[in-house]
């Protein structure tokens, strides 16, 4: 078969024309492209566990050099027809996204772009030779509707429960709440970086590149990434437990470089797993289960590439014309994103969060009373970094009968911070959720008060009785604004259904987050649910609250150097 | 004929071959499960002949740590599969119980709520961890807990009613709202355990408090028969009601009782105080003296001086109720008790008395005051006895030199403060806003006594602040005895707040007030 085909091929790469050699095409989609997934890419790189997307390039220039040989042949009418309508989708897709200022709509399209391309102008075979960095170019799409959001607090609270279980089996007594392990003395948050949400993706993104590097098959590849899934979860209960049985001992794995350390350790652990699993399942499928199919469709292709793809490019001139002049579109559409791009851009120093330091503001800044409420104490709290309640918090503690006030200035946060989910970590139950917004203070609290909303929510805890929180978070500019992402857009389902019938109409939202944030939040606790008058009460407090401290808070930070003059300006 | 023979003979054939075809179908149904058994176990073992000439163990040594990773979460994962939550509360609930005998409360807390938690409804763990709670001063999760075990509407609880009982009476002023819910917990006590000593004494000695006699005498009678506290308050309670003989008895059993006890304990603070307080009831005033002396020559404590004077007041009393004669008799008593507790309310009544009185024993009082002063002993209350008794003579520039220096001998003093303020308000020229800064000083140290509000009341209404006034008065009203003078104060407070219905009232008060002060 081989042999029969070299004199065909070598007169179809003679054949081949100047837009083809070079590359003209891929530029004009690529122009296309660029603002709006320098939005997408910034994005991403400002959650922490997308920040392992810094090596991609990297790795994508190691896949490169592994290609095979590229292929004699080249496209046929088929393989140019269906580049040629997957560019035209995905043109329509990019209008769509710059229209409605989507960068993951964007992101997808341009996947699919990158697909067209190379079925356009290497054909199948071609195209399949280059199949393991478009599939591995896949990890630049994030799981869309903040399905990875809700998997985060999913994987925490798998991670606790099953650590709970390992805890319970090796005889170390503890109290498990949502997404918390308590230790007699010593609470244990399984937050973000505990839950394994950081390496969960890293390391699925290892995986999938050892599959593409190795050219592993179907079978194996959706294996190895499935294990991958349960080694991310083994490792992170690893993770607590060690800390937990190393707290029976007083040694506390925490905080500092010990807890660094072990996640270091832990994490070259999995990865090596990711490697030995990946030789357990070689030992497991040693051959292809496909291979049958494989060796047909290599077959067809060969006998299609001999017989009729050389007649076929000499016959599609139409075809060629078209692709150029929709290659032709992108720039247009690159040009009329610069119109439409937001207010705020971001840029590579805002990846880079300064590390916000507040020293103690003194019990005296908070006045005696409010409200009726008498203060009772001061306290400052220290904790791991990446605890949903705030690496350090501020506490004033205010009584007035039995209902005892919290006022809590945490800090820092990447954005503004939805309390509930903390809350809900700690076992509190959500009775009802309000948003107090501006007009609600103002009836509230008179004109001139701060007018930034308050999520207002009443819960509940079987042993610990009722509570009213309310926060609000508020960045370096003094913007105060709250989020309750439950009443916003509900959970992935809801968000899908919002976000269709908003369809084709621009994301006026669309907000990149402007770090470091601060949150005010009031916890007022009672044995009975509050009465409308003692909600009045603390709502007014709460206001209070935020007048003193971001004041206080932005003169704090301006003397320390962390608010720029522009800033302070805008 | 021949037709149907034809026609049966046709039939039968085809019957025949139905016949035929149905044992063929059935042997095919039979044996085909066989077959494809026979294939799948075929196809099976070539894919795995295929797999094991094609699998390598060098890729299975590689894989091995994989492996042990996975036959350990098989095993934690079934073993955690077969430990029921039943199982792991009532582990937890042990380790709770025992960090409780511990005292380690964090632990305690800690276990209980899991145990709890993982389902055990049981209230003494609950109330275990309410008291937890408590310990470590989580109010908020102690008040959610007892919620549920002790609510304020129902009995749930025993022991936890009788804990908010108790919690609820531990404050240092308990109000008469405060007197009720207590009552109402300590009812369910007894709804639920109707034998519990504890909540009847407790009870018992609520309505002894208050004053209702019959009541505490009902529910002090369960008390135990070592708790002399509440014996002594059953004795009392008896004698208020007129049953000197139960009281007699009452207290006989508690003298001969603590009496024995104090043999093999001398060093009983409690014991001895309740045997001293016995023998007074008892009127064996020598023997009560005795008793409290001896205390204080083992360890010489304010509470025994204090029951000493007591004793010798009463002592003193019953000699004056014997005979008017005896009065020099009482007053050398009076006299010693003011050496042992210079500050007893009752004592500087007694003196008083003696002073306003104006015979050989006034001056003898006068007199004995005087060497004190001279003397250098008790000389602050010596000016202070000596002060009020003048200013109540109407001698007001000798009172005030006694008062102040009384005042500025013992400035801690709380009965010497409020007189010096009382005086500074009558004083010629006034002078309210030093007086409110004195009686400030004793509220400040003391707020408990009505008293010192109602001083505190006339002060503010010399200074016209009638709303402050009316709280210092209404404060104090419930709790004093009523005064037609306190009255007539209330209503000219209220109408300069310009409230004159409520002003009448007052006014109509005093008047009923002072028409029964005036009557035999």
């Amino acid at each position: 078969m081989r042999e029969s085909g070299i004199v065909p091929e070598l007169e179809v790469q003679s054949e081949k024309r100047m837009w083809e050699r070079t590359a003209i095409v891929p530029l004009l989609v690529t122009v296309g492209f660029l603002p709006i997934l320098y939005f997408h890419v910034m994005g991403m790189l400002a959650r922490p566990h997308y920040q392992f997307l810094l090596l991609f390039p990297v790795a994508v220039w190691l896949l490169l050099l592994s290609l095979p040989e590229e292929p004699k042949a080249a496209a046929g009418w088929w393989s140019r027809g269906a580049g040629l309508l997957l560019l035209a989708v995905s043109c329509a897709g990019l209008l769509y996204a710059t229209w409605v200022w989507s960068p993951w709509v964007a992101a997808v399209c341009g996947l699919m772009a990158f697909l067209s391309v190379l079925i356009y102008q290497t054909g199948w075979e071609g195209s399949s030779r280059w199949l393991p960095v478009w599939i591995f170019s896949a990890i630049l799409i994030p799981l869309p509707f903040g399905m990875d959001e809700d998997l985060i607090l999913r994987l925490r609270g798998m991670t606790t429960r099953m650590t709970s279980q390992l805890l319970d089996e090796f005889g170390v007594l503890h109290q498990c709440y949502a997404n918390v392990i308590e230790l007699p003395g010593k609470p244990l948050f399984v937050a973000d970086a505990c839950s394994g949400i950081h390496s969960l993706y890293v390391l699925l993104a290892m995986a999938l590149f050892l599959c593409v590097f190795c050219r592993r098959n179907v079978v194996h590849s959706a294996a190895l990434l499935v294990s991958t899934f349960g080694l991310v979860l083994v490792e992170n209960v690893a993770r607590i437990a060690a800390v937990a049985l190393a707290w029976q001992y007083r040694t506390d794995l925490s905080a500092g470089w010990k807890h660094s350390a072990l996640g270091v350790v832990l994490f070259v652990a999995s990865a090596v797993l990711i490697l030995t699993t990946d030789q357990l399942l070689l030992f497991l499928f040693p051959q292809d289960p496909f291979r049958e199919i494989k060796t047909l469709l290599t077959k067809f292709s060969r006998v299609n590439r001999s017989g009729t793809t050389r007649k076929m490019t000499k016959q599609t001139p139409g075809l060629d014309l078209s692709w150029f002049c929709l290659a032709a579109v992108f720039p247009l559409v690159g040009a009329a994103q610069l119109f439409r791009i937001p207010e705020s851009v971001p840029n590579l120093s805002s990846l880079f969060v300064t590390d916000v330091q507040l020293p103690d503001l003194a019990r005296t800044l908070m006045p005696e009373e409010i409200e009726g409420f008498r203060l009772g104490g001061f306290e400052t709290i220290q904790r791991v970094e990446g605890d949903p309640f705030g690496r350090s918090s501020q506490r004033w503690v205010y009584k007035d009968g039995k209902v005892t006030i919290g006022v809590s200035l945490d800090y820092p946060y990447d954005g503004i911070k939805d309390m509930t989910q903390c809350y809900e970590s700690v076992g509190w139950k959500m009775n009802r959720l309000a948003m107090a917004d501006s007009d609600r203070i103002v009836t509230c609290c008179g004109a001139g008060a701060d007018e930034g909303a308050f999520a207002v929510v009443e819960m509940e805890r079987e042993l610990l009785g009722h509570a009213l929180m309310l926060f609000s978070s508020f960045d370096l500019n003094g913007k105060s604004s709250a989020l309750l992402r439950q009443l916003a857009d509900g959970g992935a389902e809801s968000r899908v259904e919002n976000r269709l019938q908003a369809m084709g109409q621009p994301d006026k939202k669309y907000e990149l987050a402007n770090p470091p944030y601060f949150q005010v939040h009031l916890l007022a606790r009672s044995f009975a649910p509050l009465t409308a008058e003692e909600q009045e009460r603390v709502l007014r407090m709460a206001v209070k609250a935020r007048q003193l401290l971001i004041p206080e808070v932005l003169r704090v930070q301006k003397s320390s150097g962390n608010i720029q003059p522009v800033a302070e300006e805008k | 004929m021949f037709r149907m023979i034809s026609y049966w003979r046709q039939k039968a054939k085809f019957q025949k071959g139905t016949r035929l075809q149905w044992w063929t179908i059935a042997w095919l149904l039979l044996i085909s499960p066989f077959q494809w058994m026979l294939s799948a176990i075929v196809w099976v073992g070539g894919l795995l002949v295929a797999w094991w000439t094609s699998r390598r163990w060098r890729h299975f040594l590689w894989g091995l740590p994989s492996f042990a990773v996975i036959l350990c979460c098989a095993y934690f994962g079934m073993k955690a599969t077969a430990t029921t939550d039943v199982q792991l509360s009532q582990k937890y609930l042990q380790a709770g119980r025992f960090a409780n005998k511990q005292g380690d409360w964090t632990r305690s807390m800690l276990f209980l709520e899991r145990a709890i938690e993982l389902g055990l409804r049981d209230p003494e763990a609950m109330f275990e961890l309410a008291v937890a709670a408590d310990r470590l001063k989580d109010e908020g999760r102690k008040i959610a807990v007892l919620q549920k075990l002790a609510p304020d509407t129902h009995a749930v609880y025993a022991p936890a009613h009788f804990w908010k009982a108790t919690q609820i009476l531990s404050a240092p002023v308990v109000t008469k709202e405060q007197g009720a819910e207590a009552e109402k917990h300590l009812k369910y006590v007894l709804q639920l355990d109707t034998d519990n000593v504890n909540a009847h004494s407790i009870l018992g000695d609520l309505y002894f408090q208050s004053g209702l006699w019959r009541s505490a005498i009902e529910h002090l009678r369960f008390s135990g028969q070592k708790s002399y506290k509440y014996r002594l308050m059953l004795a009392k309670a008896n004698a208020a009601t007129g049953n000197i003989t139960a009281a007699g008895t009452y207290a006989e059993e508690v003298y001969s009782g603590a009496k024995a006890a104090l043999v093999s304990e001398p060093d009983d603070v409690t014991l001895r105080l309740e045997l001293g307080e016995a023998a007074l009831l008892l009127e064996r005033y020598a023997e009560s003296a005795r008793i409290l002396e001896e205390g204080i020559r083992l360890q010489d404590l304010p509470a025994f001086r204090q029951a000493l004077a007591l004793v010798l007041v009463h002592w003193s009393d019953s000699l004056l109720a014997e005979s008017p004669s005896n009065r020099p008799a009482a007053f050398q008593l009076l006299a010693s008790a003011l050496e042992h507790s210079p500050n007893e309310m009752l004592l500087f009544d007694r003196m008083l008395d003696l002073l306003r009185s104006k015979d050989e024993t006034t001056t003898s009082a006068r007199e004995l005051l005087h060497e004190n002063i001279v003397g250098g002993r008790a000389a602050g209350v010596s000016h202070l006895i000596l002060g009020t008794a003048l200013f109540e003579d109407d001698q007001m520039a000798a009172a005030g030199a006694h008062l102040e220096q009384a005042f500025k001998l013992i400035p801690n003093g709380l009965i010497v403060a409020n007189n010096y303020a009382w005086y500074l308000l009558h004083a010629t020229p006034p002078e309210p806003p030093r007086a409110l800064q004195v009686i400030d000083s004793v509220i400040a140290e003391d707020g408990s006594v009505a008293e010192f509000h109602e001083t505190r009341g006339h002060i503010l209404l010399a200074l016209k602040d009638w709303p402050a006034a009316i709280t210092e008065f209404e404060e104090a009203l419930p709790r004093i005895k009523p005064r037609a003078e306190t009255h007539r104060a209330l209503a000219m407070a209220y109408d300069g707040m310009e409230l004159p219905d409520i002003a009448e009232k007052h006014r109509a008060k005093a008047v009923e007030l002072e028409r029964s002060e005036q009557l035999p």
